[in-house]
């Protein structure tokens, strides 16, 4: 019952998002309406037509009845014609209605979700689910509604008819409506077992396609792929099945419908005999035995469709209704100065190990900050914080004196640039993804060639066929990943930040290019708060304070020459570098 | 088409006894008007009811055989279609992990997915529907045309007239219908990237607050798609009105002949109706038709992706090898990414004996990581020669730069079903790799890609698992980038004591590389100079100056 409601809420709710497509929906199902009934009334005159076989021929009467037929005929194509037009672009505006929220959705949600969500089952619902429901869905709705006008039409048009074999027929029609309704609940265990089956199927695949190059290099396709065919194995078992079981629905009607004509066909022939009603009408009446079970058939279809699309459209609802933590607030620019302050601040990812363990720390405006320890010691989780990526468990931020809960999210980041560990960049070109950060402001090809030249990324795109406009994805290979960081910091300085942020930013870069470019880094960040975690020291040896951490807790603080006097961890840390 | 059909070819039976059955089905369903007739004409006719209780009877037993073939043919059909796609869904996944990094960085690997999964869906949509009713359908038309000359050969050349008609239109539409819908299909590869590329770049896109712009981007891809549906909908939407229009009107011309001949004493009642019940199962079958058109059309487009993948040319890998004195050589060995002029690496000749480690230094995109993939035989070279002691390759262990972790337990990330690894080479990687600190248990699970784990200790495992099979050469590409000094060393000296393994440190730290045997510094993909450490001090300048760099804080 429970299930049921919530389908129920899903149609609504669905329903409430095609709304533009509302007036289209009525007109289609109106036009299905009218289009059935004209289908039907063919037959009917056809009929008529037969009745003037006998003796002499009223050619006058065939002509006229023709010519209703025929304008009925045309009238039906026509509206045919406009309710399919109407039919997919419904169906077409409504899946990608629910692939844009989809996917807006994708941005407000916390990082949390995404990260601890598997990458394609968000994927497969913005792609797979959100097209089954706009197929499935409305048009089964559309068929619903089709179906139910056509029955009605018939036993009408049956009824005046022989009203006897109309009745016989309406007794015997509940009857295959049961045997098809329980057939149905009997496979749906099976429709059910089939869609697990191919999640799993995707779910491997998935993954095992985004892991090529380390297959090939453990030289494991051999298990892998014998892997697949054990999914494989399983997945054929079931799926013959549920497909088999699914496609015996119509036939198995038909048989039904099959006796039925028999009977029409005995019935009405003795009546005939018997002087009880015409030719024709026997003609027309079995017309009507065969299509009369068309829609039942293509009702019970739709039935198994529906709730296929209603658990994919609850699927996708439930994914909607996430909690949100991202808003699309415009930023308005406030003075902005960059000094930041860590206030007892407390972070666990799971509740139970604080990561980030009571941390205070006052950040000056304008002055460079090095933040070393150990991996894992909660480096990159106080990038996260500061980005509000994730949020405190307690104790606070402050930036200018101001929580950085009073800021909004993007308020907050269009000041910050972050360079973050793992590159990502968007699939497209090298000039897009360089400007990725820059608002409101035009940037001249001269200027974005001067500051990529500064940061040693001019030197490899002049090698590149298409240079800035070459494109580049997380897989091309012949762009390394030095050069990928290269590209990252150029793109965080491109957005002209206040506070800047360096997470392992040079890791694959060569002490050469580093070097050069750290000069460069140097004049960039002049005038602007920045925050570097680095393990190697020598990129951080000029800040103008270090951060040691450990298990999130400052362990000890102060220049360079300070702390290596000091004898403690830091200067341990910096013995082994020198090693 | 032919790809489809060499897929069937395993199946033949089930595919052949599918359709005929189909085809017993349909000569029962066509009898059916033939015996209507007969109760019109005779039984009424004669007022013979016994005739007409026979006939009924007879009705009936037709349905129930042609019933008992539709189940066997259905069933035949649907293990037809799922295991043929199956098998088609087996080959590309074999033919994927047999491509070389070049082959899937041309097709890219969200475009693989989607033809693993939602291509051959289609095309098993497709086989299924087009078992039961591709032939079945002109064979209902076909017969409905015999059994109608049977009847009156004049009226009957109607029937060929419209069946004619339809199918040119049909073909017309289809040839249509084909190219838009592929255009459908690699916009939706489009939709797919950008999908990919909002949960993946999640951070960045946050972080540059260009959340409104990748939404705003999201819908121009999704807008083109929705044109691009529309489109290829607008082409087959106007068959089915159309097919619908065209057969009636033939109907009412069928009719009309009817009554004229039916005036001059050519034709009886029972047989204008039979030629009418005909006319009106070649309308059933031919909407039918043209539904079946637009899903084999789809399925035909999507095994154009699968095949052209399936018959992409693996780029060649060259398996017969040269035998040298040494463990592994290369002899001028040059290679390009794009198989052009722009060389990755050029002419680089090197040698790595039993035992020996080669420390591989350079700035960045000198070419490191590619002459890492190439002695791993991840690329092959485009020119030169490398050739192995007896003519065979060694064991190699590779951690690449990146890493990416399978989901699943620690145990099984090391172990990777390579069945030679045993629970004590388990241990011996997860204590080479320095990941005993954070490994508690082998079971501990990773989430997707080890998100779970920081950047640090997702490479230690990441060397774990190289080292865990024992290889003769072990490649250690950038592998320490995320760690802290202390781990480092810890790590740098722990894979030193592994003394009978070649080895291959790919590295920007001079720490890391200067107790190799040899160490290369590259330059622009060639090799500039080669030594070690003492003599690189003396004659390399890029060497030096890295080394100046590197060690100029201590005196800060």
């Amino acid at each position: 019952m429970r299930k049921n409601k919530g389908s129920i809420s899903a149609l609504i709710r669905l329903l409430k998002m095609s709304r533009g497509s509302g007036p289209k929906l009525v007109c289609s199902i109106i036009l299905a309406a009218i289009t059935s009934v004209l289908t039907l009334l063919i037959p009917y005159f056809f009929g008529k037509i037969v009745d003037l076989f006998v003796g002499d021929l009223d050619m006058s009467q065939v002509t006229k009845y023709l010519l209703f037929i025929v304008s009925f005929i045309i009238t039906t194509a026509i509206l045919t014609y406009i309710m399919n037009t109407l039919n997919y672009k419904i169906s077409y505006d409504t899946v990608q209605k629910l692939r844009d929220s989809a996917y807006e959705k994708i941005n407000r949600l916390p990082v949390s979700y995404i990260e601890k969500t598997s990458v394609g089952s968000i994927e497969s619902l913005v792609i797979n689910d959100c097209e089954t429901v706009s197929d499935g869905l409305l048009m089964s709705l559309n068929q619903f509604f089709t179906g139910i006008v056509t029955i009605v039409v018939v036993f009408v048009i049956m009824f005046i008819i022989n009203w006897k074999l109309a009745l016989l027929i309406a007794v015997i029609t509940p009857v295959t409506l049961l045997i098809t309704a329980v057939f149905l609940s009997s496979i749906n265990k099976h429709l059910k077992a089939h869609s697990a089956a191919k999640g799993r199927q995707t779910g491997f695949l998935n993954e095992m396609i985004s892991n090529l190059r380390e297959i090939d290099n453990f030289d494991i396709d051999k298990s892998i792929d014998g892997k697949l065919k054990n999914i494989d194995k399983e997945y054929r078992k079931i799926a013959v099945k549920a497909t088999y079981l699914s496609s015996l629905v119509n036939p198995s009607t038909r048989l039904f419908n099959g006796s039925i004509y028999a009977i029409v066909a005995l019935l009405g022939a003795l009546s005939v005999i018997s002087g009880g009603m015409t030719v024709g009408a026997l003609s027309s009446l079995l017309a009507y035995a065969t299509t009369y079970m068309k829609p039942i058939n293509e009702i019970s279809g739709v039935f198994s469709e529906l709730s296929d699309s209603l658990a994919c459209a609850s699927r996708i609802f439930e994914y909607l209704d996430e909690e949100e933590t991202e808003s699309f607030d415009k930023e308005c620019s406030v003075e902005f100065e960059g000094n930041i302050e860590l206030k007892d601040l407390v972070f666990s990812y799971d509740g139970k190990r604080n990561v980030i363990d009571g941390m205070n720390l006052k950040i000056p405006s304008g002055t460079k900050v090095a933040i070393v320890g150990t991996t894992g010691c909660g480096k990159t989780t106080l990038i996260n914080l500061l980005m509000r990526f994730y949020e405190p468990k307690s104790g606070q931020i402050l930036v200018d004196g101001k929580p950085i809960t009073d800021l909004s999210k993007n308020e907050l980041r269009s000041h910050v640039g972050m360079v973050p560990q793992d590159t990502w960049f968007k699939t497209s070109t090298i000039k897009r993804n360089i400007l990725y950060g820059v608002h409101n402001r035009e940037v001249s090809d001269e200027e974005i060639e001067k500051t990529s030249r500064l940061l040693g990324v001019h030197s490899f795109v002049k090698h590149l066929p298409k240079k800035y406009d070459e494109f580049i994805t997380s897989k091309r290979e012949d762009i390394s990943d030095g050069q990928r960081q290269l590209l990252s910091i150029d793109r965080a300085f491109m957005s002209d930040p206040e506070i800047l942020i360096l997470d392992e930013a040079t890791s694959s870069v060569d002490a050469i290019t580093e070097n050069k470019i750290t000069s460069a880094v140097r004049v960039l960040c002049e005038g602007r708060t920045s925050i570097i975690i680095a393990h190697r020291l020598s990129t951080i040896i000029d800040a103008d304070m270090i951060v040691v951490m450990d298990q999130g807790k400052i362990i000890e603080l102060g220049d360079h020459k300070t702390l290596v006097n000091k004898g403690g961890y830091y200067s341990k840390l910096y013995d082994s570098f020198m090693q | 088409m032919k790809f489809i059909l060499e897929y069937m070819k395993k199946y033949k039976i089930q595919c052949l006894i599918g359709p005929l059955f189909k085809v017993f089905e349909v000569v029962f369903e066509l009898l059916v008007p033939l015996i209507i007739k007969n109760i019109i004409d005779k039984g009424i006719g004669n007022n013979d009811s016994s005739y007409v209780k026979q006939s009924v009877i007879l009705l009936i037993v037709f349905a129930i055989v042609g019933f008992s073939c539709t189940i066997l043919a259905q069933y035949m059909s649907a293990y037809s279609a799922i295991n043929i796609c199956s098998d088609m869904r087996e080959d590309t996944f074999s033919k994927v992990l047999n491509f070389r990094s070049k082959d899937i960085d041309k097709l890219g690997t969200s475009r693989l997915l989607t033809t693993l999964t939602s291509d051959i869906n289609q095309i098993q949509v497709g086989i299924n529907l087009a078992l039961r009713l591709l032939l079945r359908s002109p064979f209902v038309v076909l017969g409905a045309v015999i059994m109608a000359f049977t009847i009156d050969m004049k009226i009957s050349l109607l029937y060929v007239a419209v069946v004619a008609i339809l199918a040119v239109i049909i073909a017309l539409n289809f040839r249509r219908s084909l190219p838009a819908y592929k255009a459908v299909r690699s916009e939706l590869d489009n939709v797919v990237t950008e999908t990919d590329d909002g949960l993946n770049g999640v951070r960045v896109i946050r972080g540059f607050t260009q959340t409104d712009n990748e939404t705003k981007n999201f819908k121009v891809h999704t807008d083109k798609l929705n044109q691009l549906q529309k489109a290829s909908a607008k082409i087959t939407t106007i068959l089915n009105p159309l097919t619908f229009l065209i057969v009636n009107l033939f109907l009412c011309i069928l009719i009309y002949t009817g009554a004229i001949e039916f005036g001059n004493g050519n034709l009886s009642q029972g047989e204008i109706i039979a030629l009418y019940n005909y006319m009106g199962q070649i309308l059933v079958e031919l909407i039918k038709l043209t539904n079946l058109i637009v899903q084999i059309s789809r399925a035909l487009a999507c095994s154009n992706r699968v095949s052209s993948v399936i018959e992409m040319p693996v780029s060649p890998v060259i398996d017969t090898y040269g035998a040298s004195s040494e463990l592994l050589k290369f002899n001028k060995v040059s290679f390009s990414y794009n198989d052009d002029d722009s060389y990755a690496l050029k002419d680089i000749s090197l040698s790595l004996r039993k035992g020996e480690s080669i420390g591989i230094i350079g700035k960045t995109g000198s070419g490191k990581s590619t002459l890492g993939a190439l002695i791993a035989r991840s690329y092959m070279p485009s020119e030169g020669e490398i050739t192995y002691a007896d003519g065979i390759p060694p064991k190699i262990g590779y951690t690449m730069q990146k890493t990416r972790l399978f989901s699943g337990s620690v145990e099984y990330n090391i172990k990777l079903d390579r069945e030679d690894i045993t629970s004590e080479d388990v241990d011996f990687a997860i204590d080479v790799s320095c990941a005993r600190d954070f490994v508690k248990s082998k079971d501990m699970e990773l989430t997707e890609s080890g998100k779970n784990l920081s950047g640090g200790q997702r490479q230690r495992l990441n060397i774990a698992r190289a080292v865990a099979s024992k290889p003769q050469i072990l490649i250690l590409d950038d592998a320490s980038a995320s760690l802290d000094a202390i781990t480092e060393n810890n790590l740098i000296e722990k894979i030193n004591s592994m003394t009978e393994m070649s080895k291959v440190i790919i590295s920007q730290k001079i720490k890391s590389v200067k107790n190799c045997d040899k160490i290369i510094v590259l330059d622009e993909g060639s090799i500039v100079d080669c030594g070690d450490h003492e003599t690189l001090l003396k004659n390399s300048d890029i060497y030096k100056e890295m080394y100046a760099l590197q060690t100029k804080e201590a005196t800060v």
